[in-house]
């Protein structure tokens, strides 16, 4: 036997301990709740940084701070060495990286600087081949650092200068790439200008890989141009000693001064991108002053490429609050019915402690002290493990949303502590339309109301900067779903009432109770109908959402490509052309001439036009969008123009020729086009006074997908043997799947198509419990029915059929709302919000619906549903009538 | 002196969704302090509806009615909650209904002492006095499904007491009872009226229990019928014997219910004869004329 405890707190905790697996259910609702929203904005700024070093990655050299200007050499000097001449520069230039302050600061790593001089024609030795050489002397202090000789030796000090003697020759030091394309070794002597170069030495980089030749490619590389029967062009720069420079004064001063701050990217995190930029920005925004009046304008594509990283993950945050608010929406409705279930539990002994005196605010004070003491340990819990799990650095702000979760459990225990009524309850003469629930259900249709309106105003992202769940992007979506729930839940009863209406007359039991019950006494409550219909909502807004992202950025890369496979190419020959249409597993090869600045005349006037000429019965195989134009259509040449040009008339000139406008719903790109084009077949090229323009742009269709890869290389093969020696630089292929691969490995983009099963399965599962909770509330109720029903002898199948219109109607309705309304968010979402930047391309990706998707989401929820009744059905039927019908008399 | 419970035309109207029960009519009710009152009527006359109004638990419709001073209709939520803590206990017919399952005893008489703030150190001594008067002492650590019905009823009782109310009501403490636990709750009752002088009104279908008070109030229809006091009285040999007198209420317009035994007695029907004599009013069945009529 238990002592019996006097004191309040030991009479409140014997309270709270009563019916503990409530409880334990809230508690971990609680927990996964706080968990969820304390983990969320940390994941978003972990998805924020791995975006933004992925991308930051890809930029390479491009990321550098580099600067472009002249280099002050002081005059004057008496026999300056190197070291006075270029010292003061060199230090000037470290300084411009060690005096950023941090955060960019400790990004920068250590300044290089390379001067040239302006290019000149240098003259080949006799012997060497014919080549036209354009040259530039370069210097750098450190130059040795990062290449070997190779053969000869490092260019010594020149004696000479450049407004004295220039009999003495002037050493260099050429990479081995140049010496092979000018035909030259050491030794070599060249005429440039007035001077004469000795080639002392030939360099090779240590690593090509390094980020230097990436700035100084000229370096390590001539650039050739060699078009047929023309002598090639070597243009190429060569190394002098530094302690040459105080000769060349002259020519050094008439030159150019490069200087770049590599950046590295690998630490920086997104907390600081927007510093980052802004420090960027500054930098860049002023020119920097070198000493003797040198001077050098610094550029970045760092700033953009931090912006237009954060814009997508601020799309992206954006879209993960509008799927994850919901989901929060329904754990919270959950945790509600749970809350709802324990104080149920708790109502008999409400009411006699109220009757024998208690206060309002003693009750109410009583039930949010359990709330606490079930929500605190729990929440804390749930919020110290996100932060172990995450452990990024946030602001305050993100922990407005976990606090709020967590606080709001002892308000809705006291909430639903409410007002008692010592008197058994009788629903059904409860009047349902309080004017309380009208104005409540008019301030839900305003606000939620508002709530589109000013999302369809602002856009899904709130700015640039911020990252983290958006109030009003997460509250838009559980507002609606509040609202058309409140709405369903008003007008569902009508159909019911017809039908009760309907089978009162006639003699059916189970029709009238069934009936009779749903409309006079449902089972379910308002919270528990939200849940179900914000569940659905969001498992069928996730599949949606997920479908549509992954169908645009799969259009976008092929857009992007154009085809499976596409080739650029100097010349794509009718030949070669054939034979790669030839291959096994193509479908179609079409190749594109593209000729700029072509004029379509009609009756409006003149527009300037590119004219795109192919075979296009294989383009139209490939883009069924786009028409044949191989037949002549009444003695004129047909042509499809793009839909952003005017309104052109059906005739129309093209040059000289006569032309019909063919098709008015042509896209608004055609591959390797963006606008203003003008689309015909290849046949009527001499027609159109274009004959013997060749192609550079290949599209390949294939059969099978998993063949691409296969093909690409054989069609370039084909491409590459085609072409000239200097042509087969400038092929490059592109296949859908790259493009779709590169896209696809964008962190934010694979987090998000990560998170969005996530939440539909989540949802789904929060779903089941709410359906679960809610059935297990009713049992009471339904074991005393069932148990009457048994009393005056209904059959089990007739019992059954009782139950199944406790929750049959709602969750009918509750599916049907949701799933309309999980179907217009994503049209809600893509018209107030313009993905294009989220998934690449430049069309605006409208929702697809997948039938297969969302057909499998509703029917897990009826599975649900199905299970939970079916559970809820085996329970009452263990219970015998005395017990039940003695339950009841509570 | 006021009477301590009175009620004045009391009417009480539930309606909804176009049903409306009327479950109290213009009741009229006074009961002097101290006194053991017993109410019995028909199921579905009203009874419950008037002790839950008494017990400040439910609000007239219209009427007047007043508990040791307090204006049932006229109390600010405050002066409600101060009404249950301190001047009003109660006891229901279900056992279950007046005691938490899972506290025990002690427990159960201390959450009330606790929701009116008495202090803890008082609480024990408190709990231990009140089942002592119940006579239960001895059940002071057990949950009430570890007690018979009887004894939950006592400990009910107590619980009521905890904060020593003016008043008790009880709405049929021994319908769910035996005889002989029904007379363990009757002689808990009769001992708090006669020991605490708390004036004690219940509800009960019981003819056991109605047998032994004083003075019984029969409810028809939402409206008090008639009423039976009974006396003891010793003859000369030193014989008790009881004696109930019948007695009906006279509204304030006259009106009067005879009771249904009387009716069926004379088949007293539609007109009645009176007489007035010096000191009493004779009523006599008429046999009507047609042409009367
Ligand atoms: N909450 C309520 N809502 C609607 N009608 C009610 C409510 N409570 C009682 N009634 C009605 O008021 C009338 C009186 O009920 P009450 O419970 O007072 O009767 P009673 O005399 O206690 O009956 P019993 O002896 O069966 O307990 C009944 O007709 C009943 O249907
Ligand atoms: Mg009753």
């Amino acid at each position: 036997m238990t002592r019996s405890r006097v004191g309040t707190p030991g009479l409140l905790l014997r309270h709270t301990s009563t019916g503990i697996t409530g409880s334990l259910l809230v508690a971990l609702l609680v927990a996964i709740a706080v968990f969820a929203t304390t983990v969320a904005p940390r994941a978003l700024v972990t998805l924020g940084t791995d975006e933004l070093q992925h991308r930051l990655g890809e930029l390479s050299s491009l990321r550098d701070i580099t600067g472009l200007g002249r280099i002050g050499l002081v005059g004057g000097l008496a026999d300056p060495t190197a070291e006075e001449l270029l010292g003061p520069t060199d230090h000037a230039i470290q300084q411009s990286a060690s005096l950023l302050r941090p955060p960019l600061g400790e990004l920068a790593g250590t300044p290089r600087w390379v001067a040239r001089t302006a290019q000149q024609d240098a003259v080949l030795p006799e012997g060497a081949p014919a080549a036209r050489v354009r040259l530039k002397l370069a210097v750098d202090l450190a130059w040795g650092d990062g290449i070997r000789i190779v053969s000869g030796d490092a260019p010594s000090a020149w004696a000479g200068s450049d407004d004295g003697t220039v009999d003495a020759p002037l050493d260099i030091a050429i990479s081995q790439a140049t010496g092979e394309a000018m035909g030259v070794t050491e030794g070599a002597l060249l005429r440039y200008g007035a001077l004469t170069l000795r080639v002392a030495g030939v360099y090779a980089p240590t690593d090509p890989q390094d980020a230097y030749w990436a700035h100084a490619p000229d370096l390590a590389e001539p650039s050739v141009s060699a078009p047929d029967g023309v002598v090639p062009t070597v243009t190429t720069s060569a190394y002098i000693s530094p302690d040459s420079a105080p000769g060349l004064l002259n020519t050094f001063a008439a030159g150019a001064l490069s200087a770049w701050i590599p950046i590295d990217a690998s630490t920086i995190t997104y907390g600081d991108a927007a510093e980052i930029a802004t420090q960027t920005r500054t930098r860049t925004a002023t020119n920097f002053t070198l000493p003797a009046a040198g001077e050098l304008r610094f550029s970045s594509r760092f700033a953009d490429a931090i912006d237009q990283t954060a814009a997508r993950v601020v799309a992206a945050s954006a879209l993960l609050a509008l799927a994850l608010s919901g989901l929060l929406g329904v754990l919270l409705a959950v945790v509600t019915l749970g809350i709802g279930a324990i104080v149920e539990r708790r109502r008999a002994a409400l009411v006699l402690i109220g009757a024998r005196g208690a206060s309002g605010l003693q009750l109410r004070g009583a039930m949010a002290l359990e709330g606490l003491i079930v929500a605190l340990p729990a929440a804390i819990l749930g919020a110290a493990a996100a932060v172990v799990l995450v452990p990024e650095p946030v602001d305050a702000s993100a922990w407005v949303l976990p606090v709020l979760v967590a606080a709001s459990v002892p308000l809705v225990f006291a909430v639903r502590a409410g007002p008692h009524d010592v008197r058994a309850r009788r629903r059904d003469l409860r009047s349902r339309g309080g004017r309380v629930r009208v104005i409540a259900e008019a301030l839900l249709v305003g606000a939620a109301a508002l709530a589109l309106f000013l999302l369809s105003r602002r856009g899904l992202a709130a700015s640039a900067s911020a990252v983290g769940i958006d109030p009003l992007l997460a509250l838009t979506p559980v507002l609606l779903a509040a609202a058309v729930c409140a709405l369903a839940l008003r007008l569902y009863p009508l159909p019911l009432r017809l039908v009760l209406d309907r089978v009162r007359g006639g003699d059916s039991a189970v029709g009238l109770v069934g009936a009779a019950r749903a409309v006079r006494a449902p089972v379910h409550g308002p919270t528990a109908s939200f849940a179900l219909v914000l569940g659905v909502t969001v498992v069928v807004f996730s599949s949606v959402l997920g479908t549509t992202l992954s169908v645009g950025v799969t259009r976008a890369a092929t857009a992007e490509a154009g085809a499976d496979i596409k080739v650029r190419a100097v010349e794509i020959a009718p030949d070669t052309l054939a034979t790669i249409a030839g291959l096994d597993g193509v479908r179609a090869a079409a190749a594109l001439t593209r000729i700029p600045g072509a004029q379509l005349d009609d009756d409006g006037g003149t527009s300037g036009v590119t004219l795109v000429l192919t075979d296009t019965a294989a383009l139209h195989a490939m883009h069924p969008e786009l028409p044949q134009l191989d037949a002549r259509d009444g003695g004129r040449i047909p042509v499809a123009v793009s839909d952003d040009l005017p309104l052109i008339g059906d005739d129309a000139r093209l040059g000289s020729a006569e032309v019909v406008v063919q098709h008015r719903r042509a896209p608004r790109s055609l591959p390797g086009v963006t606008r203003d084009w003008v689309l015909a077949d290849s046949r009527f090229a001499s027609e159109l006074g274009r004959e013997g323009i060749v192609a550079d742009l290949l599209l390949i269709a294939v059969d099978d997908a998993d063949a691409v890869d296969r093909i690409a290389a054989s069609a370039e093969r084909t491409v590459i043997d085609a072409l000239s020696e200097q042509g087969r630089a400038t092929v490059t292929v592109t296949t859908a799947r790259g493009v779709l691969d590169d896209a696809r490995s964008s962190p934010v983009i694979a987090g998000i198509e990560g998170a969005l099963p996530i939440a539909a399965g989540a949802a789904l599962l929060l779903t089941l419990l709410a359906l679960a909770l809610a059935t297990l509330a009713a049992g009471a109720a339904r074991s005393h029915l069932v148990g009457v029903l048994r009393v005056i002898g209904a059959d089990r199948r007739q019992q059954r059929g009782i139950l199944v219109w406790e929750s049959a109607p709602v969750v009918i309705v509750s599916i049907l709302v949701g799933v309309g309304l999980g179907l217009a968010l994503p049209f809600v979402v893509t018209s107030a919000v313009d993905l294009s930047a989220f998934v690449g391309g430049d069309v605006a990706p409208s929702p697809v619906i997948d039938p297969l998707t969302v057909v499998l989401a509703v029917c897990a929820v009826l599975v649900t549903a199905v299970v939970a009744g079916a559970t809820a059905l085996a329970l009452g039927r263990r219970l015998t009538p005395a017990v039940t019908l003695k339950m009841g008399e509570r | 002196m006021s009477p301590h419970i009175r009620c004045t035309d009391l009417v009480r109207i539930f309606s909804a969704e176009g049903v409306e029960v009327q479950a109290l009519q213009g009741l009229t009710l006074a009961i002097e302090r101290g006194e053991l009152t017993a109410i019995i009527g028909a199921s579905g006359s009203g009874k419950s509806t008037l002790l839950s109004i008494l017990s400040g638990l439910d609000v007239p419709t219209a009427g007047r009615a007043e508990v040791a001073g307090h204006d049932l209709l006229a109390m600010t939520a405050r002066e409600r909650t101060r009404y249950r803590r301190h001047t009003v206990g109660f006891v229901w017919q279900q056992t279950s209904r007046n005691l938490l399952p899972y506290l025990t005893a002690v427990e159960n008489i201390a959450t009330a002492l606790s929701v009116s703030h008495t202090p803890r150190r008082t609480r024990r001594s408190r709990a231990t006095e009140l089942l002592e008067l119940m006579d239960i002492a001895n059940l002071a650590d057990r949950r009430p499904a570890q007690m018979s019905g009887g004894q939950q009823q006592r400990v009910a009782i107590a619980v009521a007491l905890a904060n020593s109310p003016e008043v008790i009501f009880a709405d049929e403490p021994t319908g769910e009872l035996d005889e002989h636990n029904s007379q363990l709750v009757f002689d808990a009752l009769r001992t708090v009226n006669v020991e605490l002088g708390t004036t004690v009104l219940i509800v009960t279908h019981d003819q056991a229990v109605s047998a032994q008070v004083r003075r019984t109030l029969q409810i028809r229809d939402g409206r008090m019928s008639t009423e039976v006091h009974r006396s003891t009285r010793t003859d000369e040999h030193g014989n008790e014997s009881t004696h109930a007198e019948e007695y009906a209420v006279l509204d304030r317009v006259g009106r009067l219910q005879l009771p249904e035994e009387y009716l069926r007695a004379l088949a007293l029907r539609d007109l009645v004869r009176l007489e007035l004599e010096p000191d009493h009013v004779e009523v006599h069945p008429t046999a009507l004329r047609k042409d009367t009529a």
